[in-house]
């Protein structure tokens, strides 16, 4: 197996114990929160990079709110609320086929009860709390981590569901739930793969490296996490459905009763 | 339990009282100077720095905050790993191990050993200077901070809302987790999945009854659109100043040396 080494023993060995003592010093390497780039992983001029692509969008999220404030006083606590249960939401642990997994749950059932353009700034404040309070995520990284999980994700979540709605509604939402997790899980990889490009192979390299490390975990997850939004939505359907057609999430045509819903079924 | 444990030392530390530009000064700095210096020397001497501070200066104990930095460590390790192998040329004077894949070989060479410890280590550093800050600092004092640096009050009256009520949901949560699992709700795979959802569309519905309850109960007290409430006015202490400018000054000539070629 090691027959095509070329090199004196004396620096594979020292490679192996450089290897395994970056993974002894930890210990334990807790569960995998990969999708959360932790802090200080990105060079400064890509760290500083993504939060210039974030702003934009980030004050477009902002004034879109407040406009809506401006109409309604009461929004302003209804989006805390909001941003409050997505926090929560997000610390969810996912029953995942490895045992129980901590994963940014919520991202597609947030753009799809809230809209993408708010959930960019809720979902920026959600990243800044995990970032402080949990150690999870990073300051420095805020802007790569908004970019994924703040706008990218969300925008895919709420584009499917749009596109894919007059198909039946819980298509729609496993669709938009695994595909905005999917798009999340490829930014992050391309993030990464641009940051740090292999030597030889280059970004196309060291992209295939990190979204091959990711899909082990994140596949799995992102199907789970599929069902999971569609469960909610369809007891959500079940106990509150006035409120879905009131805010415009779902057509007044849907609003009639789906009785061979999956979840109803499990 | 506290649901933040971090959070928990952000009130009860030495430097509690002192003024939060302060902290997030050192914090920054620190990380910054570990960004651009992106070099494993600077890197340890920054976390052994910020060790000391927390340990020393703020009363945290050293038990405690090596299990706050070590909570990223399985995304650092696992990014690292993945820098760390790449496609090798087994006879290439740098290589330390290849083996075959196919038509290829994966390994690890020099350069990419090296940029691994390097990132790993700058990583951790930045880390520890984060939770320097949030161990010592809570989350009211932040904003408060952030008010006088101007950011949108909007932005702002949603991150206090958002923060206090995180942790009424949090207990919510928690009961219904309980309650489900006391009546087996998470006992297999399928159920555990149909429990979660009904926990998330129980809690959304809960988060927005209790909007409107809040609402209710804040225009009963004359909410006219605004949160408003008495900041504390802390003071700069001189001798924190000095201690921050003596460690950023430290990284800083380290840094500088290292470009020089000081340490190879």
């Amino acid at each position: 197996m090691f027959a095509s080494l070329a090199q004196p023993k004396t620096r594979q060995r020292l490679a192996l114990v450089a290897i395994a003592g970056l993974l002894l010093a930890f210990g334990t390497v807790r569960s995998a929160h990969a999708m959360h780039i932790s802090e200080g992983f990105l060079p400064p001029v890509w760290a500083a990079l993504w939060f210039v692509a974030v702003i934009p969008f980030f004050l477009w999220g902002l004034r879109a709110i407040a406009k809506q404030v401006n109409r309604s006083p009461q929004s302003k606590i209804t989006l805390g609320m909001s941003g409050a249960f997505s926090f929560v939401l997000s610390g969810l642990k996912l029953p995942s086929v490895t045992g129980s997994c901590s994963h940014p749950t919520g991202i597609a059932l947030g753009a799809i009860l809230f809209g993408p353009t708010t959930m960019v700034v809720l979902g920026t404040i959600v990243l800044l709390f995990q970032a402080i309070v949990l150690a999870h995520g990073g300051l420095t990284t805020l802007g790569a981590n908004v970019f994924s999980m703040a706008l990218v994700g969300p925008f895919v979540a709420y584009g499917v569901f749009r596109a894919c709605r007059g198909f039946g509604l819980s298509w729609a939402v496993f669709l938009a739930a695994a595909l905005a997790d999917w798009a999340t899980y490829m930014v992050t990889a391309g993030q990464l793969a641009l940051a740090w490009p292999a030597e030889t192979g280059g970004i196309l390299e060291s992209f295939v490296k990190f979204v091959g490390i990711f899909s082990i975990t994140q596949i799995p997850l992102a199907i789970a996490e599929g069902i999971l939004t569609v469960i909610v939505f369809n007891l959500l359907m079940q106990h509150s459905r006035e409120v879905l057609v009131e805010q415009g999430i779902i057509g007044e045509e849907q609003a009639a009763p789906t009785p061979g819903s999956p979840a109803a079924a499990s | 339990m506290h649901p933040f444990p971090i959070d928990l030392y952000a009130y009860n530390n030495r430097l509690r009282d002192a003024h939060p530009a302060e902290k997030i000064l050192f914090a920054g700095l620190t990380m910054l100077i570990c960004l651009i210096a992106s070099s494993p020397l600077v890197a340890v001497l920054a976390l052994a720095c910020v060790t000391v501070a927390v340990v020393r200066v703020a009363g945290i104990p050293l038990r405690a905050f090596w299990y706050f930095v070590r909570l990223p460590a399985g995304f650092i390790v696992i990014g690292v790993l993945t820098l760390a192998v790449t496609t090798v040329d087994p006879a290439g004077p740098q290589t330390l191990l290849a083996l075959p894949v196919g038509p290829w070989h994966i390994g690890v060479v020099e350069s990419s050993l090296a940029r691994a410890v390097q990132v790993a280590s700058v990583s951790f550093a930045c880390v520890a200077s984060m939770l320097a800050l949030a161990l010592t600092t809570p989350m009211v004092d932040l904003t408060d901070q952030l008010r006088k640096w101007r950011v949108p009050q909007l932005f702002i009256e949603l991150m206090v809302l958002m923060y206090r009520f995180i942790f009424v949901f949090i207990e919510t949560a928690q009961a219904m987790y309980i309650a489900q699992n006391a009546r087996l709700g998470y006992s297999n795979w399928r159920r555990s999945l149909r429990s979660a959802g009904m926990l998330a569309a129980n809690l959304y519905l809960r988060s927005q009854s209790r909007a409107s309850l809040l609402f209710t109960a804040l225009t009963a007290r004359g909410y006219s659109g605004e949160l408003r409430v008495l900041t504390a006015q802390p003071t700069w202490s001189r001798r924190n100043l000095i201690l921050i400018a003596c460690v950023e000054s430290l990284l800083l000539l380290t840094t500088v040396a290292t470009w020089w070629g000081a340490f190879v």
